[in-house]
């Protein structure tokens, strides 16, 4: 494996922590999350389109292993709190859809790189 | 221990899978990525402890423990939420980690799922007599347990074998079973249980017991072999 690159998102220790060194695990959980969470982003767009909010709180839970294996909790924590929605206006949901949307895409750019790197 | 993971998120069960790698004396039967799947496994094999998430679509984990009722193996919810404690410790279950769990919390729980697993052992040894009472037609008829060769499902009969004979109850081959003690008695099929000491030999998918053929299924393979310990 080459030197590992920088990161300013994701945060590999906890997959680290757990792979032990075993590269196959670190390959397959990295490219689910590249694959699943532009899925997941898509539902959360059209989930709050149809103001179905239960659904939207769903897709949150679902994104939640995703997110903390590529160590994106301190990021996202408080957006995913599905607790902290019920309160929430249409427009301060929507941007925290938003934010999340971003940091998610950035956070597959650097997963990319580092499956890449895995070789 | 026999574990089984049921957790609809591909990335929560590989993690677990490398997490159960940790301790040796775990032995992964299968993971399942509903509880519909997951409760079909705990129904055809034999599963000591359960790595359960709690939200699935469809049926939850709770709603999945409630139904095992006295099939109930030991289970530690996995979750995200903890919202769930109250509800999970109602359930008597041996612990409750959130996500996303670290290798030293995951293997603190493992220790104590080893305790209950041991303190459950013992008491069904101590519990278990060494002889079952039957009905046989008018007479209620005792067995010693260890004259039994093998149980065979027929219908809404159980034939009960021994050396020259069978006896044949009124029951479900599950209700017997649970009567029955597990150091001596092993399900090898959906409608066959063995008394472990009495096997003559196995070959490929079949046992031999004092001549009589028992079929073994390939969900029931894994605890056979684990059990007889071939050398």
């Amino acid at each position: 494996m080459k030197e590992q690159p920088e990161f300013k998102l994701i945060n590999l220790s906890y997959m680290q922590e757990i792979s032990l060194g075993d590269l196959e695990y670190e390959k397959k959980v990295t490219t689910l999350f590249i694959e699943i969470i532009p899925e997941n982003l898509v539902d959360l767009e059209t989930y709050f389109e149809l103001k179905s909010f239960e659904n939207l709180k769903k897709t949150l839970h679902h994104m939640q292993s995703s997110i903390s294996i590529m160590g994106l909790d301190d990021k996202l924590s408080k957006y995913m709190d599905f607790e902290a929605y019920e309160n929430a206006n249409e427009k301060e949901i929507k941007e925290k859809m938003d934010f999340i949307t971003t940091i998610c895409i950035q956070a597959i750019a650097e997963a990319k790189d580092y499956l890449k790197n895995l070789g | 221990m026999d574990c089984l993971i049921i957790d609809d998120n591909q990335i929560s069960r590989l993690t677990l899978i490398q997490l159960i790698a940790l301790d040796p004396s775990l032995n992964l039967i299968a993971e399942c990525a509903s509880a519909k799947e997951g409760l079909n496994k705990i129904l055809t094999t034999s599963v000591d402890l359960l790595l359960l998430d709690i939200e699935m679509p469809g049926m939850n984990g709770i709603e999945l423990a409630k139904s095992l009722g006295q099939k109930q193996p030991m289970i530690i919810f996995t979750t995200s939420k903890r919202d769930y404690a109250v509800d999970a410790f109602d359930l008597k279950v041996v612990d409750f980690i959130t996500k996303p769990i670290s290798p030293s919390r995951f293997l603190q729980s493992i220790e104590k799922a080893k305790e209950v697993f041991q303190q459950k052992n013992e008491k069904l040894n101590q519990q278990a007599d060494d002889f079952l009472f039957i009905r046989d037609s008018i007479t209620v008829r005792r067995i010693n347990v260890n004259e039994i060769l093998f149980l065979e499902a027929m219908g809404d009969y159980v034939k009960i074998q021994v050396k020259d004979k069978f006896y044949q109850i009124h029951s479900s081959l599950r209700s017997v079973e649970d009567k029955l003690p597990k150091h001596i008695f092993l399900r090898v099929h959906r409608s066959f249980i063995i008394n472990v000491s009495k096997i003559d030999t196995i070959e490929g998918g079949t046992l031999i017991i004092n001549g009589n053929f028992v079929p073994v299924s390939d969900s029931f393979r894994a605890s056979l072999n684990k059990r007889v310990q071939i050398l």
